[in-house]
């Protein structure tokens, strides 16, 4: 379960101070499928990385399954995203030069673990890229690409997998069949945050989060302005 | 992340810029091969000094004239200038009995050369008395050494080096045979074949000298008379029991001499062979440290070069690094595989400048270039230090950019383009 409370994040730069977020508290519980909506530059995404250890808040504490982690170190956050979080972002963020199996096999390389290949290989055809395996991204859809994103988050068994619009550069198509898989996922009891700016993929969720300049204003847990 | 993970990607990266990793490396290429090659050339030359020096015969002592001053200028001449040494010093040396002294040989060289069985050849004539052979450990192949008698006699015979013998004569015995020695063109002399020395092998001068009774030219050639009378002679070889302490008896033998000579500082340069061959060994030793050093200023250079080109690297990869933070890697993993890609590129650098420079090394071994016969000699501890430095510049110049590379905010890398 993570729980984040009066988390806030602040930017120092030569224009001044930009409060992205401010004083957010809000509890995720395992298996809930949550959509982060808002308009653009409401803090979204720098909320989706303190709540996947990528980024740190300037104050406020963020618990994940009662562990402060806060206290913890580079090493312990990046073991948290190696083991327990799963990433997809708007836009693919694959390596270049590596083959689609060699993108799902980096965070298994990262856990040490043996059979990477195997794992791999099932991961991709998991999500019917099997006969992608050994292209390269330039050599793929912004869908398969997509999907090899997602197999990649999947590989390790996340927790958690944290989407930024996952959808936002695809076709109507692509967005649904991607969004087809998140619900597959969230079936299957991963904990799944996604970021989107369409109310029909929202829609798909089990719970929306609404953001506005920095703040949490809706949350359909406990009904408008109920924060 | 494993080692072997880390080499896997480093591989992977240095393939991926081939072109621009293969002239990085050349940079450490040169500067291996070059060690490894300058300092075989250096020890070549060091050996080759070395066993001429040995070759000339076991526990020697030289002695030769003092530099000469000019009364009226006070300008001094260089060593073996003057004509201090003359021939009853080698009797003078015997009367003494030094303690393990067991010979004396007095000896003039010239250039010269010799006309014998139709062929010409350039020779090293060496006028010598009949100690020599025994002083200098020389061994015939055919006839016999300059006798006292031939001294004495002032017989003009002759016995041939084994080179040289090969030249005029190859197609056998030379015994009784006639050889003309020119000087210039002004001065011919005809002289008996008694003798040829047996191969002496190696870089020996013995090969290409031909030696004649010390008298024998004397009334003939102006330039061998002393003022004071007597025969003015070039070196004095003198052979000692190994077993004694040479410095006991080269300060013995200065006593005598000076003693002789009447004179209160010597007038003569005593050297013995392990002299010879330490300051040898030092002119060449500071020569393979000079050449060293140059060839480790490009192994340098080389790594700056490296160190260059992995900041580069770094910089063109952060959003790769970003991608790596976020599905896991430790900043670790990440400093690993720039190390490693640094040391990839060292290292296997370092292989082909081994391969490069032991195949100059050996390429060169035993030609002729400018006119100097190149001996190589390979040593180890230069293809270990040039190895060993090489991968300690590799793990330098990776150090920094991949500790630039593992502070990367994962976020901030991420969000790079
Ligand atoms: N590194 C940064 N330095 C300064 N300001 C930043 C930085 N990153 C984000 N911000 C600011 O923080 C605020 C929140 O940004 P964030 O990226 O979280 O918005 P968002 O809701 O994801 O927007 P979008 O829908 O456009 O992606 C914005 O005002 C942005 O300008
Ligand atoms: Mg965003």
């Amino acid at each position: 379960m993570i729980e984040l409370s009066k988390i806030s994040k602040d930017y120092y730069t030569e224009a001044g101070t930009v409060h992205a977020l401010r004083n957010i508290d809000v509890k995720i519980q395992s298996g809930e499928f949550v959509a982060i909506m808002g308009q653009s530059g409401s803090g979204k995404s720098t909320m989706l990385n303190i709540l996947g250890c990528l980024d740190q808040p300037t104050t406020g504490q963020y618990s994940l399954d009662g562990i402060n982690v806060g206290d913890k170190n580079d090493t312990y956050r990046s073991i948290l995203r190696r083991e327990k979080f799963g990433f997809v972002f708007q836009s693919y963020n694959l390596v270049p030069r590596l083959t689609a199996v060699e993108q799902v096999e980096l965070p298994l390389i990262y856990q040490g673990a043996s059979n990477k290949r195997e794992i791999a290989l099932e991961a991709l055809a998991r999500l019917n890229l099997d006969d992608r395996a050994h292209h390269f991204p330039q050599q793929l859809s912004g869908g398969q690409q997509q999907r090899v994103a997602i197999a990649r988050s999947l590989v390790v068994q996340p927790q958690v997998v944290f989407a930024d619009e996952p959808t936002g550069a695809l076709d109507t198509q692509s967005g649904k069949d991607i969004m087809k898989i998140f619900s597959e996922l969230s079936d299957e009891g991963i904990t799944i945050v996604l970021i989107t700016h369409e109310q029909h993929i929202a829609d798909q969720s089990s719970r929306i989060l609404e953001m506005s300049d920095g703040q949490l204003v809706f949350d359909s847990l406990h009904g408008r302005n109920s924060l | 992340m494993t080692i072997i993970d880390a080499i896997k990607i480093a591989f992977r990266s240095i393939y991926a810029n081939r072109l621009r990793s293969l002239l990085t490396a050349l940079g450490m290429i040169i500067g291996v091969a070059s060690v490894i090659a300058l300092i075989a050339i250096g020890q070549g030359t060091q050996q080759g000094v070395k066993q001429e020096i040995m070759g000339l015969g076991s526990n020697l002592i030289f002695i030769q004239p003092g530099s000469s001053t000019d009364q009226s200028t006070g300008s001094k001449g260089g060593r073996g200038s003057s004509t201090t040494l003359v021939l009853s010093d080698v009797d003078a040396i015997m009367d003494a009995e030094i303690d393990g002294l067991y010979g004396a040989s007095g000896q003039i060289n010239f250039p010269a050369q010799a006309i014998g069985g139709g062929n010409n050849d350039r020779v090293d004539v060496v006028a010598v008395d009949a100690e020599y052979a025994y002083v200098r450990d020389l061994n015939m192949e055919y006839g016999s050494f300059i006798s006292d008698n031939d001294v004495t006699r002032k017989a003009m015979n002759i016995v041939l080096g084994h080179a040289i013998a090969d030249s005029l004569f190859p197609t056998g015995d030379p015994i009784g045979e006639n050889v003309r020695i020119n000087l210039g063109s002004r001065f011919g002399f005809n002289f008996r074949v008694i003798g040829v020395l047996s191969e002496s092998g190696g870089q020996n001068v013995q090969d290409a000298s031909v030696y004649i009774p010390i008298p024998s030219l004397m009334n003939r050639l102006r330039f061998l008379k002393n003022p004071t009378g007597g025969t003015t002679i070039q070196q004095i070889s003198i052979k000692i029991d190994e077993n004694v302490d040479e410095v006991v008896i080269k300060s013995e033998l200065e006593d005598v001499l000076m003693m002789e000579h009447a004179v209160l500082e010597p007038d003569f340069i005593i050297n013995s062979q392990n002299d010879l061959v330490s300051a040898a060994s030092a002119v060449s030793k500071t020569l393979s440290i000079l050449l060293g050093s140059i060839a480790g200023i490009s192994l340098i250079v080389g790594g700056i070069g490296v160190m260059n080109i992995m900041l580069v690297s770094v910089t063109e990869r952060t959003r790769e690094i970003g991608i790596r933070r976020a599905v896991g890697a430790l900043s670790k993993d990440i400093r690993l595989q720039f190390i490693s890609e640094a040391l990839v590129v060292t290292i296997g650098a370092g292989i082909i400048g081994v391969i490069v420079g032991l195949t100059i090394a050996i390429v060169i071994n035993g030609r002729v270039i400018a006119g100097q016969q190149m001996i190589t000699v390979i040593e180890l501890w230069s293809v270990l230090v040039a190895f060993g430095v090489s991968s300690i510049v590799g793990l330098i110049s990776g150090s920094y950019p991949a500790h630039r590379a593992s502070m990367l905010d994962p976020i901030v890398a991420l969000r790079s383009d």
